[in-house]
């Protein structure tokens, strides 16, 4: 396709967006050429192996038990019945309004030797509760935040196709059982396995939840080289093995996708639903129920339970600072995530082709690297910026001894917050743009309005709901936010997500459960978006 | 014996009736079809014939064997019905010839293998039998959906709107080589439609579906032409009402004259009724006696429809070849031509 010169103008910001992205990967994979000296012969010989076995472990067994509990509980809401369907059907998906890093605590709270309830089960019935693993209590508590993202697609396939696909399987001479695993589970493949690639990518940049139970993964690992090793050079490189690691598992769910497509056999609008026999309506109520309590009711109520006890000793002006703090950075990064993402999406329409098409694909992969490796890359981008200005001051105005620092400001912060969030932004906002066809356009112009009356009269009321949910959805992930606050905050930013990490470091959790409930409350309002959109998409099918 | 053999079924989800005291027999080697609108019931019919839903009332046996009771039901799958779905759900995952092996797990390989390519064969479609359902058209989809319902040789088929999804220049000529497939293997089959041309063109036994209720199953041709109901004959075919008087079993006086011919209800003299005219009775002859003023046209291609005023308050729909081209307001002569006559009792 060729382009106008005005039209190829468009490509510009696209470009320079996507280019902005690559950033950190150039200079961490252009680390690897610099030799890290004795930092990494100790790391490769103490550090890496453990950390190597420890984040493969994780991410294989997190992935496996969200699938199982993701798709049987998607299976049995979508197209069985039985008692508190309705509401489970939705209830399921509020534990994605919880990191990992507050379930890790508040679970801990619950199940700990000296809590209430172990104590109680010790000496009253004699039950002791199994003492789990570093690894196995982080791989529970990921898998009861993470599952939600299988949960949320194999339900839409299931809901979509599920009754439909069994009833093709018995009418060609299968018997429920069979045709469950012949035909709905290979067909709901493509849904279980993008659901499973994101909980991998989450995996894989969780931070505060390992770290709750000191469990090394690279994510920690790279923030202890920094900060511990002081050694930048190590802890890019072990970035770059990260990164590694990412790229496995985006393939392999490339691989695991294989030819099949998001094509349904048909919508079963009024199938009816699966009545279950007694035995197996209280199983189904039984497995959901218990998974609603252990994955939200029981760790929020630990959380309300440790806020209300600490209320008189804990809350002070200081809290305002925290919530000032969050509130700033997530408002701010929405406002510059949401603009970013917006002109991504004009120069996508304005000059549409391989250019733009490849740099928003760029632009967004920032949802599969970890924070901290973009945080640790663009500290190195922006420090060099820093250098390079000073350089030019200095020849500029030579012996005035100018130096100018950007690493202590919110510029890092920021620009790793729009790295790892235009994804978010630029799903809303991309599908609002689709339904800005250019015949659209064309009947605009035919009515007489063109230019900036185009924009303001037709593009921007169509884009108000996507810009809108973008905003939101960034809001609160900044808002949740934990290694990229963590280590790029300049001083006085302490955020509820950071106080929430001083406080568990020191295991003192009762104390971080005012801030937990904050971000969890916050939490809950792209959890009721997703669900009145997923539960708008059913009403249309 | 029928081959499928529906006595008294009833249907109701909730408090709500979908099917009421439904029967009908369909023999062997006969094509029958289900005509109603939407939510008149007739899939659901069509899927508790397949065993998808438990009956509340009636049974339902096919070649002989009760499948359906109030208290029981046979599983889908145990059933000898091969069921061809609306939007033919093939399985996105699978090639058109896995598509129709799908149903033959249970058969050897090589027995699997022939049964396919004699199938693909009968529904032309062996070219294509390496390609995915996506890269079909909605033809040739129907077509693989056929061939892998009538893999597993059912003793009956059922349909479900087989056409609805399909453009109408190909509903015509495909229903015409589905309807030869299935009488090449004798095959017993039943499916449901809104569109009563495909109805006619189709089937040999035609079930007016209205609210749950049969209305009427009958032959295609009586239906049209001897309605059981007032319902049945608007929603077949359409027409204008005309009240008269009987005034022999044979004839009736009407304002526009007396009409004779074969009435379609036993009427004796002197009842008040009304008499069907369907816009094939009203025939143009430019010399007839009577005379109606035109006040609208549309023009078919082949024919005009005319709305025609033979008389003040009374309104006639005539189909017209279309070189008998007149304008509104123009006079024309039309004559009454009432070999069937459909009347009703007032």
């Amino acid at each position: 396709m060729t382009l106008r010169a005005g039209t190829r103008a468009w490509q510009i910001p696209a470009v320079l967006i996507a280019a902005l992205m690559l950033l950190p990967i150039a200079v961490a994979v252009g680390s690897v050429f610099t030799p890290a000296g004795e930092v990494w012969s100790h790391i490769a010989e103490f550090v890496l192996p453990r950390v190597v076995a420890n984040t493969v472990w994780l991410t294989v067994s997190v992935a496996l038990t969200t699938l199982l509990l993701g798709a049987a509980a998607a299976w049995l809401t979508a197209t069985c019945e039985f008692p508190g369907r309705r509401w489970l059907g939705w209830a399921l998906l509020l534990p994605l309004a919880m990191p990992g890093y507050v379930i890790a605590f508040a679970l801990t709270g619950i199940f700990e030797y000296g809590a209430p309830l172990s104590s109680y089960l010790r000496e009253s019935l004699a039950v002791e509760l199994p003492r789990f693993s570093a690894g196995v209590a982080s791989t529970i508590c990921l898998s009861l935040t993470l599952y939600p993202y299988v949960y949320l697609l194999a339900r839409q396939a299931f809901l979509t196709q599920g009754i439909r696909s069994l009833e093709v399987a018995q009418s060609l001479g299968m018997t429920r059982r069979r045709g469950f695993f012949r035909v709905a589970l290979p067909m709901a493949r493509p849904w279980l396995a993008a659901g499973v690639a994101l909980v991998c990518m989450e995996t894989l940049a969780d931070f505060g939840t390992v770290k709750v139970f000191n469990f090394d993964t690279f994510t920690t690992a790279i923030y202890s080289a920094w900060f511990g090793l002081f050694s930048l050079t190590a802890a890019l490189q072990m970035s770059v093995m990260l990164l590694v690691l990412v790229l496995v598992a985006l393939t392999l769910e490339y691989r695991f996708r294989g030819k099949a497509r998001y094509t349904s056999a048909g919508s079963a609008a009024n199938a009816p639903r699966m009545q279950l026999s007694g035995g197996a309506r209280i199983a189904a109520s039984g497995f959901c129920l218990l998974l609603f309590a252990l994955a939200f009711a029981a760790p929020v109520s630990q959380l309300v339970f440790w806020a209300w006890n600490s209320l008189a000793g804990e809350w002070g002006a200081r809290y305002l600072e925290y919530f000032r703090a969050s509130l700033l950075l997530s408002l701010a990064s929405a406002g510059l995530v949401t603009l970013m993402a917006v002109m991504l999406g004009y120069s996508e329409r304005r000059a549409p082709g391989v250019i733009t098409r490849w740099s928003a694909r760029v632009a967004t992969l920032g949802y599969a690297l970890p924070g901290t490796v973009l945080a640790v890359g663009f500290f190195v981008v922006v420090a060099g910026a820093g250098h390079a200005l000073t350089a030019m001051a200095g020849w500029l105005a030579p012996g005035r001894g100018v130096t100018i620092t950007l690493t202590g400001t919110l510029l890092v912060m920021l620009l790793a917050y729009s790295a790892r969030f235009m994804a978010v932004a630029y799903g809303p906002l991309g599908s609002a743009f689709e339904r800005i066809t250019p015949r659209v356009d064309d009947a605009a112009r035919g009515l007489g309005v063109t230019g900036a009356q185009l924009l303001r009269r037709v593009h921007l009321p169509m884009l108000r709901g996507g810009i809108a949910t973008a905003a939101l959805l960034v809001f609160v992930d900044v808002m949740k936010e934990l290694p990229i606050t963590l280590i790029t905050r300049p001083f006085g930013w302490d955020t509820l997500a950071v106080r929430i990490f001083q406080m568990t470091t020191e295991g003192e959790w009762q104390r971080a459960a005012i801030p937990a409930l904050a971000i969890v409350a916050a939490g809950l309002a792209p959890v009721i978006w997703l669900h009145r959109r997923s539960h708008g998409a059913n009403g249309h099918a | 014996m029928g081959m499928l053999e529906i006595r008294n079924v009833a249907q109701r989800y909730g408090a709500k009736d979908v099917l009421t005291s439904l029967s009908l027999s369909l023999a062997p080697g006969r094509i029958g079809c289900l005509l109603g609108d939407s939510g008149c019931g007739k899939t659901t019919l069509l899927r508790c014939i397949a065993g998808f839903e438990p009956i509340v009332g009636g049974d339902i046996s096919i070649d002989g064997v009760v499948h359906s009771t109030e208290r029981s039901a046979t599983p889908p799958e145990s059933r000898p019905v091969g069921m061809v779905f609306q939007d033919f759900a093939l399985l996105p995952h699978l090639t058109v010839a896995q598509n129709v092996a799908f149903g033959l797990h249970d058969k050897p390989a090589d027995e699997r293998d022939a049964a396919v390519a004699e199938m693909l064969t009968l529904v032309d479609m062996h070219a294509l039998s390496a390609r995915m359902p996506h890269e079909l058209s909605g033809g040739q989809q129907q077509r693989v959906a056929l061939a892998r319902s009538l893999a597993r040789q059912p003793k009956l088929l059922l349909m479900d709107e087989p056409f609805s999804s399909l453009d109408s220049r190909l509903r015509s000529q495909l229903g015409q080589d589905i309807r030869s497939v299935l009488r090449g293997l004798g095959m017993t089959a039943l499916f449901v439609t809104h569109d009563q041309q495909e109805a006619f063109s189709l089937a040999d036994d035609v079930g007016v579906l209205q609210d749950g209720v049969l209305a009427q199953w009958d032959s295609a041709y009586n239906v049209y032409h001897r309605p059981a109901s007032r319902s049945v004959a608007q929603f077949v075919g359409g027409g204008s009402w005309l009240p008269g008087t009987v005034v022999d079993p044979t004839c009736v006086r009407t304002q526009l004259g007396v009409l004779c011919g074969s009435v379609s209800e036993r009427a004796v003299a002197g009842d008040s009724v009304d008499v069907l005219l369907r816009p094939d009775d009203v025939i143009h002859e430019d010399d007839a006696p009577m005379k109606a003023v035109i006040v609208d046209k549309q023009f078919r291609g082949a024919s005009f429809v005319y709305e025609v005023e033979p008389a003040p308050g009374i309104r006639l729909s005539a189909i017209v070849p279309s070189h008998h081209d007149h304008a509104v307001g123009e006079r024309i002569g039309i004559r009454i031509d009432t070999q069937h006559m459909v009347v009703f009792a007032r």
